[in-house]
């Protein structure tokens, strides 16, 4: 007699199977453990980029890592951008698969912060005195929600000008400068046939940030209330279109979908000297010697002029911070790690050697090797110039939707502004509507 | 007549399957089979399933779940990023079916005249068509941000070289989705053209041998006997450009990332945004089911439209 399986049978079994397998996903997908990180004697670190990951990996050498976890091992995994984001995202909300520590980048970080629990450590008792030895605005600021510090940062940002001397100098410009009249005047003259001063941002909302921290204020207040529409960023948003279709010193700065601040494009426009001046933090500017090496020694580095708002001298523009998850196993391994790293001469002048990021660590600016003289930038000592700008920096102000908010930013406001020539109190007026929709 | 083997005993049925061994199990073909059901089951029908569930939630950061109704379906009425999002979507759709469809007709048509005149040469011509479907997302956004690119991109030099007007083809929101149009027009004409080719083989010649002999001309034989008997593979490429429309994400996702200001966002893109971005699960959720519901209704039009028309 055949014993074969009926149709109904398969159906029955195939319908347990799938019964099974909806209780295996929802078990796998229901959050229901918080079980991550590599195991006991182990650590997963998640970053997005080769350097953050090599500033991690020079902390495994120091002599105080070596000694107090020599034993343990550190497996890194990088990833694209987004992805690493996507993934961290995903883990934390499904309870298993996050790594210990991961590198959050500032626009993302404010996904972490909705709801009532937070997936990271708080930081906060174990930074405990170290919070003196820091730059704050750069360290922990964009990492701190509700007055826990849930990260570290390592990169100094604080926001300078930086031109073309010779080319001031041909032009018979007065440096440095003190007043934005004195830029414009100035990149009236250097701006000729292709070549403007600036390459300004339509698809990206820094250039705007910096001007309106330059100028005292910010886009939210302390209370996480949205003042981007007040008089001084009108003000810093006017002044930006000014400079493209008024004054005529500035060009729409190259751009493409994956990186809208700056892409090669942007960099080789530099080294075509179709733009000649820039304003930023470190990290922008580090794209001058490596990708713009033949203008060695040409360029210049000062604060920001004064003439718009309060006129500080300087702003607070990007970063990272590395974060330990609350799934990591290892918490005390991954906070060290994080502490040697960010919190150390060793950890911070290895980063310095390596990608010449200057440091939120207040004591590295002792060391000699962030005193030297940078010849790129005609001999200027940069450490000193950052380190005297440094404790002006203007604090930074974490909201759950501050992503999406400087997303919507550059949607309604500054790509209308900048390329099609709207009205900056209208599209800045009209943001608020979004972010009160935003916070609901 | 052999009276021993008129008497024996009937033979027995081979089993059914032909395949069996006799009394023993049919169960093999369905282990076979199990695993792909099993993964089915795992990684489509519960995901579907589940995502179903999260629509009517609030779910949104670290923390519980609130049953909302269908309250993320109707805040997707006011919705105005949705709602462009929809718009776009749907030009582009519009695009795939009135100007790529026809194109791919053409093109298809063209090589199976005497236009493209060996049969060496038609291959060849299949080929070129076809590279682009199988060419990376990733290669091709490469490409065409070279090509799109303002200062010294092809089609810049070219629309200079010809004195007419050029374009920041990307960044520019007045063009950036004529931009994406024309880099899906470039990737998905060789596979609708194969299409039509596939379609174009299936018409007995003698069919317009005849439409020949009765005196029609060769416009006349395509408009009155090709295209009619066309009208499956005709079917079979809008419904499936009109899905595949709605569900666009790589190629506005690499080359705009939706922008500059919403200009090329797509329901895909806005819902990757709003799952990932904002981190709002429930109404990213549902905003997928939105997308499910619009590409299946329009088909189903597409569908008995298609009926009605051949009675």
């Amino acid at each position: 007699m055949s014993r074969g399986l009926s149709r109904r049978d398969f159906l029955r079994a195939g319908g347990g199977a799938f019964v099974g397998a909806y209780a295996l996903g929802l078990a796998g997908c229901g959050g229901g453990g918080d079980q991550g990180g590599s195991g006991d004697n182990s650590l997963e670190f998640w970053a997005f980029d080769e350097g953050r990951a090599n500033f991690a990996k020079a902390a495994l050498e120091t002599k105080e890592w070596r000694d107090a976890h020599g034993d343990m091992k550190v497996n890194f995994r990088i990833f694209p951008y987004e992805q690493m984001h996507d993934k961290l995202l995903t883990a934390l909300v499904s309870g298993k698969g996050a790594p210990d520590v991961a590198d959050v980048e500032i626009s993302r970080f404010s996904n972490f912060i909705k709801g009532d629990e937070l997936p990271f450590l708080d930081l906060t008792d174990r930074i405990g005195g170290d919070i003196d030895d820091v730059y704050k605005p750069a360290a922990t600021d964009p990492w701190t929600w509700q007055n826990k510090i849930y990260g570290v940062g390592n990169e100094l940002n604080t926001c300078v000008l930086a031109y073309r001397q010779d080319l001031m100098d041909e032009v018979g410009a007065r440096t440095p400068f003190e007043t934005w009249d004195q830029v414009i005047a100035a990149g009236q003259e250097v701006s000729t046939g292709d070549r403007k001063m600036f390459a300004l941002h339509d698809l990206d909302f820094g250039d705007h940030y910096m001007l309106s921290q330059s100028s005292g204020t910010s886009l939210f207040d302390d209370q996480g209330n949205y003042i981007g529409d007040n008089e001084e960023n009108v003000a810093a948003l006017q002044f930006l279109h000014d400079m493209v279709y008024e004054s005529q010193i500035a060009g729409i700065a190259p751009a493409v979908a994956s990186d809208s601040w700056y892409p090669p494009q942007y960099r080789s426009a530099f080294a075509a000297e179709r733009f000649v001046a820039l304003f930023g933090p470190p990290w922008h500017l580090s794209f001058l010697p490596t990708d713009v090496k033949e203008q060695s020694g040409k360029w210049t580095v000062q604060k920001l002029p004064s003439g718009l708002g309060e006129g500080l001298p300087t702003a607070n523009f990007g970063g990272t911070g590395q974060c330990v998850t609350t799934q990591s196993q290892n918490p005390d391994a991954a906070y060290d790690l994080i502490r040697i790293a960010n919190l150390t001469n060793e950890g911070v002048i290895a980063d310095f050697e390596a990608r010449t990021a200057y440091p939120a660590y207040k004591p590295a600016y002792e060391d000699p090797a962030l005193q030297e003289s940078n010849k790129y930038f005609g001999g200027q000592k940069l450490g000193q110039i950052y380190a005297d700008l440094a404790p002006g920096l203007p604090p930074f102000n974490q909201s759950p939707v501050w992503g999406q908010a400087t997303e919507g930013l550059v949607r309604e406001a500054i790509t209308p502004v900048m390329q099609d020539k709207e009205d900056a109190q209208a599209a800045l007026s009209g943001f608020r509507q979004t972010v009160e929709e935003m916070k609901q | 007549m052999d009276t021993e083997s008129a008497n024996a005993a009937p033979p027995e049925p081979p089993p059914k399957s032909g395949r069996g061994r006799p009394g023993g199990s049919n169960i093999a073909p369905y282990l076979f089979l199990l695993p792909f059901f099993l993964i089915y089951a795992v990684f489509l029908i519960y995901p579907v399933l589940a995502a179903f569930r999260l629509s009517f939630y609030e779910s949104s950061g670290f923390g519980g779940d609130t049953f909302t109704g269908l309250d993320n379906y109707a805040r997707l009425v006011g919705d105005s990023r949705y709602l462009e999002a929809l718009k776009n979507t749907t030009l582009y759709a519009l695009a795939s079916v009135f100007i790529l469809s026809p194109l791919a007709l053409l093109v298809a048509v063209a090589i199976r005249s005497f236009v493209v005149p060996t049969a060496a040469f038609k291959s060849f011509y299949r080929i070129i068509f076809f590279l682009p479907f199988i060419t990376s997302f990733v290669v091709i956004a490469l490409m065409f941000n070279l090509i799109f690119n303002n200062d010294f991109g092809l089609l810049n030099n070219a629309l200079s070289a010809l004195g007419l007007p050029t374009f920041n083809w990307l960044n520019n929101e007045r063009v950036a989705l004529l931009a994406i149009i024309l880099v899906a027009i470039w990737t998905y004409l060789g596979i609708n053209a194969l299409y039509f080719l596939a379609g174009l083989q299936n018409i007995p010649e003698e069919v317009l041998e005849a439409a020949a002999v009765d005196g029609a001309s060769r416009l006349q034989a395509f408009w009155r006997v090709t295209l009619p008997l066309l009208r499956p593979v005709i079917l079979f490429v809008v419904v499936q450009a009109t899905i595949f429309s709605y569900q666009i994400f790589e190629i506005p996702f690499l080359l705009t990332a939706g922008g500059p200001s919403d200009s090329t966002l797509t329901l895909a893109i806005y819902l990757y945004e709003v799952g990932f971005r904002e981190f709002d699960r429930g109404y990213a959720a549902a905003i997928g089911y939105s997308m499910a519901i619009i590409a299946v209704v329009l088909a189903a039009i597409q569908l008995l439209a298609a009926r009605r028309f051949d009675r």
